[in-house]
């Protein structure tokens, strides 16, 4: 009788256990973690980054491209160009950064002002004229 | 060599009095399409720079190759790692010249001869585009075909029937004068 009982609790647990263990399994398998909930690498002002891509563009891009790093700097222009929300952060006279942001980051960008201090968290995906940032993030506290 | 590259492309524009005449596009847009029977693949980058030079009717265009952006993941990765090998070739870039003038406020479409480097390597094209002033700026647009064989781009023949062997590129530019940006 309580062979037949264990038997049963076992079977009921049991598949139980797999079907959590599966989702467990699956979920670390296939879930990608976003660039929000990722650390940068790097956190460095706007000004330095794009002068170290100026002063040795291949060894920046060896650091930084498709790279998380933060960059914190002053707001140069706000755009809505090409129907994406882009924030583009003073770097020196004729060099910026370009940050296109998530469509998880929920910010009203027209709340934000020129010359505003900011940090942003993205991918670093190379430098032309601009260092560029995709998937990013603004940090606000 | 790339940078020098890029470096001599640039320094184009900005020789002589004729800045007045450069406008630049920081955020141009790019877009590929590839229809083939398996799938429909499209990508898109919006941060493509671009400067325009209507005094000496140039044209100069450079992007990187990772900041297209794909619907899928796996796609972007077989973009970048696979096919285009976006560490050693990061840019791809375009010159070229108008074969007109700009002589009137209306849109106008005129065609650019030109060279693109893709992988590199450097093909000739002819593009066909619309350009629009407005207060502010000139815009152009147009689109083309780039035969993918031609830029020596390895597709594994499992994959084949995924990727069409042309594909189409669109492509929007709002330029605004050089000095403001």
């Amino acid at each position: 009788m309580t062979k037949i009982k264990y038997k049963s609790v076992v079977k009921k647990y049991g598949l139980f256990f797999i079907v959590v263990g599966l989702f467990i399994f699956l979920f670390t398998t296939f879930y990608k973690k976003g660039v929000k909930d990722v650390s940068p690498k790097f956190s460095v002002s706007a000004e330095n980054v794009v002068s170290q891509f100026h002063n040795n563009e291949i060894e920046a891009t060896e650091k930084y491209s498709n790279t998380i790093i933060e960059v914190y700097g002053r707001i140069k222009k706000i755009s809505h160009l090409n129907n994406r929300r882009t924030i583009i952060l003073q770097g020196n006279s004729s060099s910026a950064i370009i940050c296109d942001l998530d469509d998880a980051e929920y910010i009203n960008i027209d709340t934000l002002k020129i010359n505003q201090q900011l940090y942003i968290k993205g991918i670093c995906k190379g430098y032309l004229k601009d260092v560029v940032l995709l998937n990013c993030f603004i940090k606000t506290e | 060599m790339n940078k020098l590259k890029l470096l001599l492309i640039f320094s184009i524009f900005s020789l002589g009095n004729s800045v007045a005449q450069q406008f630049i596009a920081r955020q141009g847009q790019v877009t590929f399409f590839s229809y083939a029977s398996v799938e429909n693949i499209e990508a898109k980058n919006n941060q493509v720079l671009s400067i325009l030079d209507f005094d000496k009717k140039e044209i100069a265009a450079s992007m990187l190759m990772r900041a297209f952006v794909f619907k899928k993941d796996l796609m972007h990765e077989h973009f970048n790692d696979s096919y285009i090998e976006s560490d050693l070739y990061p840019k791809a870039t375009f010159e070229g010249f108008l074969l007109e003038g700009l002589e009137n406020a209306g849109p106008q479409t005129q065609l650019i001869k030109g060279k693109v480097t893709i992988h590199g390597i450097t093909k000739d094209v002819d593009i066909k585009t619309t350009i629009q002033k407005t207060p502010e700026s000139y815009n152009l647009t147009g689109e083309f075909n780039l035969t993918v064989n031609d830029f020596n781009i390895k597709i594994p023949p499992i994959l084949s029937k995924n990727i069409a062997k042309i594909v189409l590129v669109k492509f929007n530019f709002q330029y605004l004068p050089h000095e403001n940006n």
